[in-house]
């Protein structure tokens, strides 16, 4: 509890210094600006992973930088993920992953974003009390829109596969989907 | 470069940190298989002397403590079978939680009823019932725990109190897995009697919540073997007594007579309800596969046993000196008076329980007199801690608190003249040929006979001795 609200201060004083509260930004150019942002929403765990332990309620933290092309963005994510199951089983996932992110070229007035990248996520598996990294990769979409100036919401679906089939004797991935409502800043980088 | 730095030590922590575990794989897995028997024997059917070859209304068993209503056919006035005692016919299991060494391993609900009297039960007949669990995580185990949520045998009936006699009233029931059943929940006597109540470890004592087992050689599990049998052994068959339970509704006094499990090691005395730590348990594990056979002959027949080696020096655990009733017996002073139960608000009842609280008091003041008496100078509590101590001493109840898993119950046993232990995990053992005891009783320290000359046996892996 001590830790969360040291990394909630730490990410709101971050997100102080760096928002851009200038009048000239245009909402139109949102999509142009570096960004920092929250998520939260339900986790799901689904297919094999979904027969052992149960949907739960998660949370995490992004951070996009443009990139020279105007409908690229890289960005670098990370969350918290606990899975709880009505027998023992307990699954911790904490991924980070870096993604490119993709502007859909439509003109509306919310902005649909395509995403897809690969890291690396940490998993424990209780009570088998096992603590190790994976690989992984991840896709999904984002649909945003302007809140104010300074603030973007969003909703996002992600799909997160933590690869194991590399493994000797492995025959299961881990799967799963994070649907979350994310709030996020637009930064004068 | 600072930059660069930073990402390659991030990298390496990430490789480095990259586990060869399939952990997804694993969370289907069930390589841990808990069986659970109920009987003395590790691999066959109970061998003791059959609890249908005791008369229902007399000792042994029918406990000492049954005096309100010494006889169910009172004295042959009642001719109706099913208002007379009977034998359980069914045992009644329900378990709450698995743990191995304090560590929940498995919260799945699992509710068994088992007949008494047919050995081609698997909980009886030396095959076990498997439990539903998940699998630990890498490394040694040497307890489990056992959280029993209803213990019950069917056959309880209640008698109340009309004018000065007892009267049959009806079958006694228990809800048991949702269900009303007959029969009678001993789980919630198996607490230790009323005096635990007064030691300082009195919250640590074993009850059936959780029923704390030693696994005898440790259970070192590996995620590289594909299967590991955890066996863990009640001692239910044959074990079981008839006891009398005393209580007051709506102002009339009943008595229930229930069967649990027998007193050969606690002793539970007239007025007494609490039965707690007369079930004993054992563990044992193996990897199948990875196990040894060996033969022993018994010229004297009886039950054949084999403990590890390292236990040899703790073999005091696996018997005791004396008669449970001539333990209790050896309390002498220092065993007082149990206070009347007050029975609501009714006048007869009140009435009856004030004459048996003054002699309850007078009692108990006679029994002060002698503790101080026997102090002397010093303080009778002494002398009462002290005798109370030795009892638990006794009883492997380890007042200490080093030990406190009770009277251990070998981890393999057979029966016959010559006996085969076809599931032995690697390691030294030492064999004891050991006196089939009488009805309601186990082992005293003069049972113990080494077999093989007293001398060890290296069981390994694919072993096939005869001793």
């Amino acid at each position: 509890m001590k830790k969360s609200i040291i990394y909630i201060s730490v990410l709101a004083v971050l997100l102080l210094l760096g928002i851009d509260a200038s009048p000239e930004i245009s909402r139109k150019k949102y999509f142009s600006k570096p960004q920092i942002g929250l998520w939260g929403g339900p986790i799901t765990p689904i297919f094999s992973t979904g027969d052992h332990v149960d949907p739960d309620l998660g949370g995490g933290g992004f951070f996009r930088y443009n990139l020279p092309f105007e409908s690229f963005k890289v960005g670098i994510d990370s969350s918290f993920q606990s899975y709880g199951s009505e027998g023992v089983d307990k699954l911790r996932l904490i991924p980070a992953y870096l993604n490119l992110l993709y502007l859909v070229p439509l003109d509306l007035p919310v902005k649909i974003q395509l995403k897809g990248g690969g890291g690396f996520c940490q998993v424990h598996m209780d009570p088998d009390n096992v603590t190790q990294w994976d690989p992984m990769y991840m896709a999904g979409f984002e649909v945003s829109f302007p809140a104010g100036k300074l603030a973007n919401i969003a909703l996002r679906v992600d799909y997160l596969c933590m690869y194991e089939k590399n493994l000797p004797d492995a025959e299961k991935n881990g799967h799963v989907i994070n649907a979350g409502i994310s709030l996020y800043f637009n930064l004068n980088l | 470069m600072k930059f660069k730095i930073m990402l390659f030590v991030l990298a390496s922590v990430i490789i480095t940190g990259c586990g060869d575990t399939p952990v997804f794989t694993e969370m289907k897995n069930n390589r841990l298989k808990i069986v659970i028997k109920g009987t003395f024997e590790s691999e066959s059917a109970s061998n003791f002397v059959t609890m249908s070859s005791q008369g229902i209304n007399t000792a042994p068993l029918q406990d000492d403590s049954v005096t309100e209503v010494p006889d169910s056919t009172f004295d042959g006035s009642i001719t109706d079978d099913t208002k007379k005692d009977a034998l359980p016919t069914i045992f009644m299991l329900d378990i709450a939680e698995i743990r191995l060494n304090g560590k929940r391993i498995s919260n799945y609900r699992q509710v068994l009823s088992i007949p008494l009297n047919d050995e081609t039960q698997p909980f009886f007949n030396g095959t076990g019932i498997e439990l539903v669990t998940d699998d630990p995580g890498d490394g040694n185990y040497d307890s489990v725990q056992l959280y029993i949520r209803k213990m019950a045998f069917n056959n309880a009936k209640v008698y109340q109190l009309s004018g000065n006699v007892f009267a049959y009233e009806k079958e006694r029931e228990v809800i048991f897995h949702e269900e009303t059943v007959a029969g009678f929940d001993i789980n919630q006597l198996m607490v230790n009697s009323y005096w635990d109540s007064l030691r300082i470890e009195y919250d640590e004592i074993i009850r059936g919540f959780p029923m704390q087992i030693p696994i005898i050689g440790g259970m070192a599990y590996s995620k590289k073997n594909d299967e590991t049998i955890l066996e863990i052994r009640l001692l239910i068959k044959n074990f079981i007594k008839k006891y009398e339970y005393g209580y007051y509704e709506d102002g009339i006094y009943k008595i229930i007579h229930y069967y649990a499990l027998s007193d050969w090691l606690r002793d539970v005395k007239t007025g007494e309800y609490n039965t707690g730590r007369n079930l004993h348990a054992v563990a044992s594990s193996y990897v199948p596969g990875k196990t040894g056979s060996v033969t022993v002959n018994n010229t004297s027949g009886g039950y054949v046993v084999a403990i590890p080696s390292s236990e040899v020096a703790n073999l005091s655990y696996y018997y005791i000196t004396d008669t449970g009733a001539n333990l209790r017996a050896a309390v002498g002073i220092s065993d007082v008076p149990i206070a009347p139960v007050y029975p609501g608000a009714y006048i007869e009842p009140v009435l009856d329980y004030y004459l048996k609280i003054e002699k309850y008091r007078n009692d108990w003041n006679t029994n002060a007199d002698a503790l101080i008496s026997a102090a002397g100078a010093g303080e009778p509590f002494d002398i009462y801690s002290a005798a109370w101590d030795t009892y638990e001493s006794a009883v492997h109840g380890d007042p200490m608190g080093v030990y406190n898993f009770g009277l251990k119950i070998p981890p393999y046993v057979g029966y016959g003249t010559s006996v085969t232990f076809s599931k032995m995990a690697p390691g030294t053992y030492n064999f004891y040929s050991v006196p089939r005891p009488a009805y309601g009783e186990l082992f005293l320290s003069a049972d113990f006979t080494p077999l093989n000359s007293g001398n060890e046996v290296v069981i390994a892996e694919g072993d096939n001795p005869d001793i």
